[in-house]
C-alpha cells in the first residue's frame, strides 16, 4: 500500500512543479512599473477627522501612509485594484479603486463589524470578501468575559447555520453542533474541529460511566486562548472524508507584536440556582398518594394502616413521615466560580512567544458538584533562518470534576430523585420524639432513594489530562514557493471513578444479582498522530492576476482505549474503590478504537482583478475504515479513494468601474459546489469481528455481524449561493446563503431476513437531503464620538428529508419516545399517538367506543378520566398503528440577535440566542404527571379527573397506568422555542495617565440571564445524546442556570 | 426616535417575561375551585348543613376533616337531624360515634357504588351505599369533592347500631341462649401483644411478661362465627327461653357424661347453639331457605311461622324465634373413617404398613385404602380417632376387599374402644371377601355398636390374631 500511496505523492509533486515552472515564466514577464494614482483622505467615520498614520497596501507592490491632515497618495499598477487600509485602533478595511482617482475613505473603530474580517480557511488567512465560500470568522474579543464557556458553547448564536445545543448545564460538558442541519443518520453530524492547523478529535471515545456525563475534549481549550474561530459551510472539501459537516478552524493567540504585553484577568460570581419545578406539598402529596393506592387494590383500612397516613403524635413514626422537605432546594444549590488568566505575548524577530496561564473554579448547580481547571498554552513564532520558519503549538489541560448521574438513573440521578421523593419525608433518621439523627435516612417505604445519599455519600470524578502539541516548518523556496509540515500530536487520558451508597438508595437489578451499592472506575485514552505536508506556489502576473496552488498529503492515525471495571456491593459505605466489590458480581470491560487516513489534496485559487474568484479542489482519500471491495471508486492497489472535487466562483459587483458611484460598498455573489465525505463508519464494520459470548457457562466467540466489504464513506454533494451587501458606508451589512446538501450512500441498518441469524447489516443503502437559507445582518445605528450602537442578528432555517431507505421506516427508542424516519419525513420525527383531552364521563367514553387490546387478546374499553386518544385508523381500537407524527425536534429557526452600546469608557453588550418551533418530548414531566405511581406529581394534577362530569385535561390517577393514560403521546410534546438573553456584559475601562498599565478594565457580566419559554421544565436546551434519535427528549439532566460574573482585566 | 424603539422594545420584552412566567401557573393553576376548600370549610360553608356542623365540633372532629388524607363524608341536613335521638347530642362519645357514622376513609363517588357497596365508616360499622341510598337514607347532592375528600349529603341519619355481639352481650338477661354463649369466654394468650421480657437462654424461646398479651375470647367466636367482625354479614337466630330448654333437653340422652349428668347442660346447648348462626345476610325470613345448613354440617329447618322479630344490626340480622326445632335425627350426622387416615397403631410397623390407591373394578374409580401385613404381632391394629362422640348407637359399615392374598379371604375386627372409660363398647367381625368374589366392592354392613357414654372413642382395626388388616372406609351411622 505504501508504494502506491508514495506513486501518488509523486504525481502531485510533479504536477505542482509543473505549475511553479510555468508561474516563474508568467511573472518576469508581467514586471511593469505602477502608473495609476490615487488620492484622497482618510477621515474617521464617527467625528469626521482626518486620521494620521493610516497603512494602504496593494499586495506587495505599493504602499502609502496618511498624513498629519489624512491625505494619502499612492501609485497602483492597474486602475481596478483593491487597497488594504490599517491602522492602531481602527478596523481594517479593503476598498476597492475602481478607476477613481480621488478616494476618500472613512474607517471604523476596532469594535465594528466588517465584511472585511479575517476567515481562516483550509488553505490559509484570507479576508471574507476574497473567498468564493461561505465561511464565517468570529472574532474573539468578548471571550474574557465569557471565560466559564467551552469553547463549543460559546460559539452559539455566533454564526448562521450552526445550530449549537448545550448538552445540560454540567460543567465543560459542552454543547451538540450541527452546521446546516442533518446530514447523516447514524455518522457523526459533527462538524470538524481543526485546532492549530491539527484536527482535532472530538468524540468522547468510549462514553462515560456516569449517568449522562459527556467527556468533552474542547473543555481543553481556554476560550480566552483563542483569537478566531472560522467556520467552513461548504469549503471542506479539503477534508476529504471528513468535512461532510463542514469544519470549525480554531486558531489560538500569537503574538502579533514584538513587545511584551501582559494580560491579567482575575474574577469571582455565583451561579444561581434555578427555579424549581412546581412539584406537590406534603399536603397535596397525601392526598394524591392515598387515592393511588386505592387504585392499586388496597382496602380502605390498609391504606389507613401506612405509617405516613397515621397522625397520631405518639406514634413511633410520626416524625419520619410528618414533615415539609423541599427535595429540589436541597438538591439544587447556588455556588461560586473564580478564575484567575495570566497572558504574555512578545519576542523579538528571531522568535515570538504567547504564553497563557489559567486557573478555574467552577461550582455546579447540583449541590457538591464542581470543575477545578489548570490550563496553559505555549505559542511560538520562529524564524530559523531567512527561508525556513517555524511555528508550534503546545498546549496542556488538566481539569477534575465532581459531578453526580444524570438522565435516565431514577436511582440514582440526584435531580430526578429530589423531583419524585415524597415531601412529607425527612432527610435524616429520626426518632421517636422528633430528634434528629446526623445520619442520612435510608430509602424510604415508597421504595424511592435519597437524593442526599446520592449527593453527600456518593462520588463521581472525572479527571481529564489532555496534552496537544504541533509544529510546522515552511520553507520558502523562492518567493512563490514554500514547503509547510506540520506535525501533531493529541494524548488525552480520562480517569473517572464513581460510587452510589447502599444506604439511601435503591438497590438495582442485575442478571445475577441485586446491586446494593455501586462502584465503578474507568480510564480513556486518545493517541493522535497527524501530518500535514503542504506545497504552496503563489504568484501575481500582470499585478492584476493572482494564483495560488497547493498540493499536500495529510496523515491521520487514532488510537483509542477505554477500560472499565464496575463493581457491587462492597461491604460497606466506607469501601468506596472498585476493588471492594463482590468478586462474583464484577464486570470488567472495554473497547478499543483504531483508524488510520491518507488524505492526498490539491487545491487552485486564481482571482482576477480582485473581483473574479475561482477556486477548485480535489481530495482523495483512503482510509483504513472502508471496505475493500467499494462498487464504483478509484481503485489503487488494493485501496479504494474516495475522489472529491469541488469548485467555486465569486463575483465582486461592487468593484466594477461601472459602480464607482454607487451607492453600495459591498455586493458580492458567491457560488459552490462539492463533494465531501463522511467516514464516521465505525473503525472495524467493514470488517469481520467476533465478540465473546457465554452460554450455559461455557466462553467462546461469535461473530458480531456481517461484514460488508463494499461499505464506503457517504457522500455529501454541497450546493451553496450567496450574497453579501453592504451599504450606507458599510454601517448595513446583509448575507444571504441558500444551501441544499445531498447525502448519498447514507449509512443505514438493513434489515435481514431471521434465517441469517442477525437482525441487520450495515450498508450505504439512504439517502437524505437537507435545504437551507441562512440570513446574517449587522448595522451601526448611531456613529458618535462618544456614543455607538450596534445592533445585528442571524436566522437560519434548514429542512431535512430522508430519500431513500433501505427499509420502509426506521423506529427508534429513546426514553420512552419513538422516532420514525421515513422516506420524504425528516429523520427522527416524535411518533406516537394524538391525545385529545380526557373523557368527561363513562357516558362519553362508551359512546366513543374506544379500547385497548390487552396482551391475552381481550379488549379494554377507556372509561371516564381516561385519555381520549385519536384512533387514527377507525378500527376503534387504540394500539402502534394509531401513532402519527408529532413533530420534529429539529428547529424551524434558530439564530441570534445582539445590540452593544459604547458610551465613552462605557460599554453593554447584549447578546441573545432564540430557537424556534422545536418540539420536545417532556419525559421529566411525563414521569411528574404520569400518576402511575408513588413519585411526587407537579401540582398540575391537583386537577385530575375524580368522577363523572369532571372537565379536565388531566386524567385520573391510577396505579400502574393500564389503558396506557401515560403512553408516549402528544400530551409530553411541547414546543421548545425560546428566546435567552445568552449574555449581558457590562464593562468600564478605569481611565490611567501613567504608562505602567496600558489598560484596565472591570466588567460584570450575567449568563442566561432571562429565558422565554412557554416550555415546561426547568430549560428548553438540552442535548442527551450525540445521536439525532434521542434529540428532545428532556430526560431531566442538570439544568442551565444563571450566573454572574464580576471581574477586572489589566493589561501592562 | 432611538429612545421611543427602545422604550417600545422593552414593554413588549417584559410582557413576552410576564407572559413566560405564567406556563407554570396556567398549567397548574386550579380548575376547580372547590380544591381549594378543605372537607371542614366546604360542610361549614353550606347552611344547610349547620347542625352537622355543629356536631362536628362539639365532637372534636373538626382537625379530622382537615387532615391530609381523603375522606368521604355522608352529612344529613338539618331536616334530617331533627330525627336524631336526643341522647346522642346529649353524650359527647355517642355523637362522635354517630358522626364518624357518616364519614370513610378514600373517596366514594356515585360512580364508583353503582352495584352497591359496603363502607367502612371511621366508627369501624359498615354501611351500605348506593345509587339511591347511604343505609337508609336517601341521597341528596352528591359528589362534591373538595382538596380532602367527597362530600354527600343525605336526606336522613345513620345512627351507628349494634354488632350481633353487642346485641347478644346486652341480652343475656332476656335470652338464656345468649347467655350461655357469653359463658363460653376465656382469656387467651396472643404473643403479638404480649410484651417479651427476655429471651430463656436453655429453650431460645422468649419469655413474656406476666399478665401481658392476655385477649379477650369466645369459642362460639371461634368456632362457630366472629360476631365480631364487622366486615362480614351474619344471621343468628335466638330462641326464646322456653324452647332454647326444650331443645338442649331433647339431647340430653347423647351427651351422658363419665363422670357425672351435671355437665350435660353444657354439651346439650352447645350442640345447640353450634347450628344457631349462618354467614348469609337473610334480610327477611322470606328469603331463608327452609332447610339450613350449618357450619357444623347439620339441616337445620326453618318455619317463617316462629319468627317473633327480626333485627337489623351492623354486621347481619338477628330473628327472634319462638321455636327453632332441629329433629334430633338431623343433629346426628353419620362419620366416615377412611382407612389410610388412621390415627395411630398398636405399634410401629411402618415397614409393613401399605397405603395404596387401587381401582375398584366395578365403578372404574380410584380409591385408597390402608393394608398391613406381615407385621407379627398378635391382635395388631390401626385405630381412628373420634372426638366428642355422643352416647348413641351406630351401626356400622365397612368397605374392604382383599385383593393381596389369592387364596380366600380372611377376618378381621372392628370394635370401639372408649378412652374415657377405658373400655371396649363392642367388638364386630369383619369377612374381608376375595376381590373375585360377588359384591365384593360393596358396602359390608357389620352390625351395631352402642357407645354408652360422650367421650372420645378409638375405632380400632384389629387382625385375627397376626393375620393382615384392609381397610377402605368405615361408615359410623348413629342411630338415634
Amino acid at each position: 500500500m505504501m508504494n502506491r500511496l508514495k506513486k501518488i505523492l509523486t504525481l502531485s509533486v510533479a504536477i505542482t512543479a509543473s505549475l511553479f515552472a510555468n508561474g516563474q515564466k508568467i511573472k518576469t514577464v508581467a514586471d511593469s512599473p505602477n502608473k495609476f494614482n490615487v488620492k484622497g483622505t482618510v477621515t474617521n467615520a464617527a467625528t469626521g477627522k482626518p486620521i494620521r498614520g493610516i497603512r494602504l497596501t496593494y499586495k506587495e507592490f505599493a504602499a502609502s501612509l496618511t498624513d498629519s491632515a489624512g491625505n494619502y497618495s499612492i501609485n497602483l499598477p492597474a486602475e481596478e485594484a483593491v487597497l488594504l487600509l490599517s491602522g492602531d485602533g481602527y478596523q481594517s478595511k479593503e476598498v476597492a479603486v475602481k478607476a477613481q482617482a480621488v478616494l476618500n475613505i472613512v474607517m471604523y473603530d476596532e469594535s465594528f463589524t466588517s465584511m472585511t474580517d479575517d476567515v481562516q480557511l483550509v488553505t490559509g488567512l484570507t479576508s471574507r470578501t476574497l473567498t468564493p465560500y461561505a465561511a464565517n470568522g468570529v472574532q474573539v474579543n468578548d471571550g474574557w468575559s465569557r471565560f466559564n464557556e467551552t469553547p463549543d458553547a460559546y460559539l452559539q448564536g455566533k454564526v448562521a447555520g450552526l445550530n449549537i445545543t448545550r448538552r445540560s448545564g454540567t460543567q465543560n460538558i459542552g454543547a451538540a453542533m450541527l452546521l446546516r442541519g442533518i446530514n447523516s443518520l447514524y455518522a457523526t453530524n459533527q462538524p470538524l474541529i481543526i485546532v492549530d492547523g491539527i484536527i482535532f478529535n472530538n468524540n468522547s471515545n468510549g462514553g462515560s460511566i456516569i449517568s449522562n456525563n459527556y467527556t468533552n475534549p474542547l473543555s481543553g481549550i481556554d476560550v480566552r486562548d483563542i483569537d478566531n474561530i472560522s467556520v467552513l459551510k461548504d469549503a471542506s472539501t479539503l477534508y476529504g472524508t471528513k468535512g461532510a459537516n463542514g469544519a470549525i478552524i480554531i486558531t489560538t493567540i500569537r503574538a502579533k507584536e514584538l513587545g511584551t504585553k501582559i494580560d491579567f484577568a482575575v474574577s469571582g460570581g455565583v451561579n444561581l440556582e434555578p427555579k424549581v419545578l412546581p412539584v406537590m406539598n406534603a399536603a397535596d402529596y397525601r392526598v394524591y398518594l392515598s387515592e393511588l393506592l386505592k387504585t392499586k387494590g388496597m382496602t380502605d383500612a390498609q391504606i389507613a394502616s401506612q405509617p405516613y397516613m397515621n397522625d397520631d403524635k405518639s406514634n413511633p413514626s410520626y416524625y419520619a413521615y410528618h414533615n415539609q422537605t423541599n427535595w429540589q432546594d436541597l438538591v439544587l444549590k447556588q455556588s461560586s466560580t473564580k478564575n484567575i488568566y495570566l497572558k504574555v505575548t512578545g519576542g523579538d524577530n528571531i522568535a515570538k512567544y504567547a504564553i497563557s496561564l489559567g486557573y478555574l473554579s467552577n461550582g455546579g448547580i447540583i449541590s457538591n458538584t464542581d470543575l477545578s481547571r489548570y490550563n496553559m498554552r505555549f505559542n511560538g513564532d520562529l524564524n530559523l533562518s531567512r527561508k525556513m520558519t517555524a511555528t508550534t503549538n503546545l498546549s496542556f489541560t488538566f481539569s477534575e470534576q465532581n459531578i453526580r448521574d444524570q438522565g435516565l438513573a431514577a436511582k440514582s440521578n440526584p435531580l430526578f430523585l429530589a423531583l419524585v421523593k415524597a415531601p412529607f419525608l425527612r432527610t435524616n433518621d429520626v426518632s421517636a420524639t422528633g430528634v434528629e439523627s446526623p445520619s442520612l435516612a435510608d430509602r424510604d417505604t415508597l421504595n424511592i432513594g435519597n437524593p442526599l445519599a446520592i449527593i453527600e455519600k456518593g462520588t463521581g470524578l472525572n479527571k481529564a489530562y489532555r496534552f496537544m502539541g504541533s509544529i510546522s516548518f515552511k520553507y520558502d523556496f523562492s518567493r512563490s514557493l514554500s514547503l509547510t509540515n506540520t506535525i501533531g500530536i493529541i494524548y488525552n487520558k480520562v480517569r473517572e471513578s464513581f460510587f452510589v451508597p447502599r444506604k439511601g438508595v435503591t438497590p438495582d437489578t442485575l442478571s445475577t444479582g441485586i446491586a446494593y451499592s455501586r462502584l465503578g472506575t474507568q480510564v480513556v485514552s486518545l493517541f493522535s498522530l497527524s501530518d500535514d505536508i503542504r506545497l504552496t506556489y503563489a504568484t501575481h502576473f500582470n499585478k492584476i492576476h493572482s494564483f495560488t496552488a497547493r498540493a499536500g498529503v495529510r496523515y491521520l492515525q487514532d488510537k483509542t482505549e477505554q477500560d472499565y471495571g464496575l463493581g457491587y456491593n462492597s461491604a460497606i459505605d466506607e469501601l468506596v474503590s472498585v476493588g471492594n466489590g463482590i468478586n462474583a458480581l464484577r464486570k470488567i470491560g472495554g473497547d478499543i478504537g483504531e483508524s488510520k487516513w491518507f488524505s492526498t489534496y490539491l487545491n487552485a485559487d486564481y482571482s482576477f482583478k480582485d473581483k473574479y474568484f475561482l477556486s477548485a479542489n480535489l481530495s482523495a482519500d483512503v482510509s483504513s475504515r472502508f471496505g475493500s471491495n467499494i462498487t464504483n471508486s478509484l481503485y489503487i492497489g488494493g485501496n479504494n479513494f474516495a475522489v472529491l472535487p469541488s469548485i467555486a466562483a465569486a463575483w465582486l459587483i461592487s468593484s466594477e468601474k461601472a459602480m464607482a458611484d454607487s451607492k453600495i460598498d459591498l455586493l458580492k455573489l458567491r457560488a459552490s459546489l462539492g463533494l465531501s465525505g463522511n467516514d464516521d463508519i465505525g473503525n472495524f464494520t467493514a470488517k469481520q469481528t467476533y465478540v465473546p459470548q457465554n452460554l450455559l457457562g461455557m466462553q467462546g466467540l461469535v461473530r458480531a455481524g456481517i461484514p460488508n466489504n463494499k461499505l464506503q464513506w457517504e457522500e455529501v454533494r454541497k450546493f451553496n449561493i450567496g450574497v453579501d451587501v453592504a451599504v450606507l458606508k458599510e454601517r448595513l451589512q446583509f448575507s444571504f446563503d441558500f444551501f441544499r446538501n445531498t447525502t448519498d450512500k447514507l449509512i443505514t441498518y438493513e434489515p435481514l431476513p431471521t434465517a441469517s441469524g442477525f437482525d441487520y447489516v450495515i450498508t450505504n443503502s439512504g439517502g437524505l437531503k437537507t435545504t437551507g437559507v441562512e440570513f446574517t445582518a449587522a448595522a451601526r445605528l448611531i456613529n458618535k464620538k462618544n456614543f455607538n450602537w450596534d445592533a445585528g442578528f442571524n436566522i437560519s432555517t434548514n429542512v431535512s428529508s430522508v430519500t431513500k431507505l433501505a427499509a420502509a421506516n426506521i423506529l427508534t427508542s429513546f426514553a420512552g419516545a419513538t422516532y420514525i424516519t421515513q422516506v420524504a419525513g425528516s429523520p427522527n420525527e416524535f411518533y406516537g399517538h394524538k391525545a385529545n383531552g380526557v373523557y368527561v364521563s363513562d357516558a362519553v367514553a362508551a359512546a366513543e367506543g374506544l379500547s385497548i387490546r390487552k396482551a391475552d387478546g381481550s379488549l379494554v374499553a377507556f372509561k371516564g378520566g381516561d385519555v381520549r386518544f385519536a384512533d387514527a385508523n377507525g378500527d376503534k381500537v387504540i394500539d402502534d398503528n394509531d401513532r402519527v407524527n408529532l413533530g420534529s425536534a429539529t428547529p424551524n429557526l434558530y439564530g441570534s440577535f445582539y445590540t452593544k452600546f459604547n458610551y465613552k469608557r462605557f460599554s453593554v453588550n447584549a447578546f441573545f440566542t432564540f430557537t424556534s418551533g422545536n418540539k420536545i418530548f417532556n419525559y421529566t414531566r411525563a414521569q411528574l404527571e404520569g400518576m402511575s405511581n408513588a413519585y411526587n406529581q407537579t401540582d398540575a394534577v391537583l386537577n385530575r379527573w375524580k368522577t363523572n362530569g369532571d372537565a379536565t385535561s388531566i386524567p385520573k390517577a391510577t396505579w400502574g397506568d393500564p389503558m396506557g393514560n401515560s403512553r408516549f403521546s402528544s400530551r409530553w410534546i411541547e414546543d421548545g422555542s425560546y428566546v435567552r438573553l445568552r449574555s449581558l456584559t457590562f464593562s468600564y475601562d478605569l481611565p490611567f495617565k501613567t504608562g505602567f498599565f496600558k489598560y484596565a478594565a472591570v466588567y460584570a457580566t450575567g449568563n442566561n440571564l432571562i429565558t422565554l419559554t412557554n416550555y415546561k421544565g426547568f430549560d428548553p436546551e438540552f442535548s442527551a445524546t450525540e445521536s439525532i434519535f434521542g434529540k428532545g427528549v428532556d430526560n431531566t439532566l442538570e439544568p442551565q442556570f444563571r450566573s454572574v460574573q464580576l471581574g477586572f482585566k489589566v493589561g501592562l | 426616535m432611538y429612545k421611543k424603539k427602545s422604550i417600545a422594545g422593552i414593554v413588549l420584552f417584559v410582557a413576552i417575561a410576564l407572559a413566560g412566567c405564567n406556563k407554570w401557573k396556567d398549567h397548574t393553576a386550579v380548575e376547580q375551585q372547590d380544591l381549594t376548600k378543605n372537607l371542614l370549610e366546604t360542610i361549614a360553608s353550606n347552611p344547610s348543613l349547620s347542625k352537622f356542623t355543629e356536631y362536628v365540633h362539639t365532637a372534636g372532629l373538626d382537625s379530622l376533616l382537615q387532615a391530609t388524607k381523603t375522606f368521604t363524608v355522608w352529612a344529613p341536613t338539618n331536616t334530617a337531624l331533627q330525627a336524631i335521638d336526643p341522647a346522642i347530642p346529649a353524650d359527647v362519645n355517642k355523637l362522635k360515634a354517630f358522626v364518624l357514622n357518616h364519614i370513610s376513609n378514600q373517596l366514594y363517588f356515585i360512580r364508583d357504588v353503582q352495584a352497591g357497596v359496603n363502607i367502612q365508616m371511621l366508627s369501624g360499622k359498615y354501611n351500605l351505599f348506593n345509587t339511591i341510598k347511604f343505609g337508609e337514607a336517601a341521597l341528596g347532592a352528591t359528589d362534591r369533592y373538595v382538596n380532602n375528600g367527597v362530600l354527600h349529603i343525605i336526606n336522613g341519619i345513620v345512627p351507628p347500631v349494634q354488632n350481633i355481639w353487642e346485641f347478644i352481650n346486652s341480652t343475656t338477661a332476656q335470652y338464656a341462649q345468649n347467655a350461655y354463649i357469653v359463658s363460653l369466654n376465656y382469656n387467651g394468650f396472643d404473643p403479638a401483644t404480649a410484651i417479651i421480657d427476655s429471651i430463656s437462654v436453655n429453650t431460645g424461646l422468649p419469655i413474656y411478661r406476666p399478665g401481658t398479651g392476655v385477649v379477650a375470647r369466645n369459642y362460639f367466636n371461634e368456632r362457630v362465627y366472629d360476631m365480631k367482625r364487622e366486615d362480614r354479614q351474619y344471621t343468628y337466630f335466638v330462641m326464646q327461653n322456653a324452647n332454647f330448654a326444650v331443645e338442649a333437653d331433647s339431647l340430653k340422652n347423647y351427651y351422658s357424661t363419665v363422670s357425672a349428668a351435671v355437665s350435660t347442660d353444657s354439651l346439650t346447648r352447645w350442640n345447640v347453639v353450634k347450628d344457631l348462626a349462618y354467614d348469609v345476610a337473610y334480610q327477611n325470613p322470606l328469603a331463608i331457605p327452609a332447610a339450613l345448613l350449618s357450619r357444623s354440617g347439620i339441616t337445620v329447618p326453618f318455619n317463617t311461622a316462629f319468627v317473633v322479630e327480626v333485627k337489623k344490626l351492623s354486621n347481619g340480622y338477628v330473628y327472634i324465634m319462638s321455636k327453632m326445632d332441629v329433629p334430633t335425627v338431623n343433629k346426628f350426622i353419620p362419620i366416615i373413617l377412611q382407612g389410610e387416615s388412621p390415627s395411630g397403631f398398636l405399634s410401629d410397623k411402618t415397614g409393613n404398613t401399605n397405603y395404596r390407591i387401587r381401582r375398584n373394578p366395578v365403578t372404574g374409580i380410584n380409591y385408597s385404602d390402608i393394608m398391613v401385613t406381615g407385621h407379627g404381632v398378635t391382635t395388631y391394629y390401626s385405630f381412628y380417632r373420634v372426638n366428642e362422640t355422643p352416647s348413641i348407637k351406630y351401626q356400622v359399615y365397612a368397605s374392604a376387599v382383599n385383593d393381596f392374598q389369592g387364596t380366600a379371604g380372611f377376618n378381621q375386627t372392628i370394635n370401639a374402644w372408649h378412652t374415657g372409660l377405658a373400655a371396649v363398647q363392642g367388638t364386630l367381625t369383619h369377612a374381608v371377601p376375595l376381590f373375585s368374589a360377588a359384591g365384593a366392592y360393596n358396602e359390608v354392613n357389620l352390625g351395631t355398636i352402642t357407645i354408652s357414654k360422650f367421650g372420645t372413642v378409638d375405632w380400632r382395626l384389629t387382625a385375627v390374631t397376626t393375620g393382615p388388616i384392609v381397610l377402605d372406609y368405615l361408615r359410623l351411622v348413629p342411630l338415634p
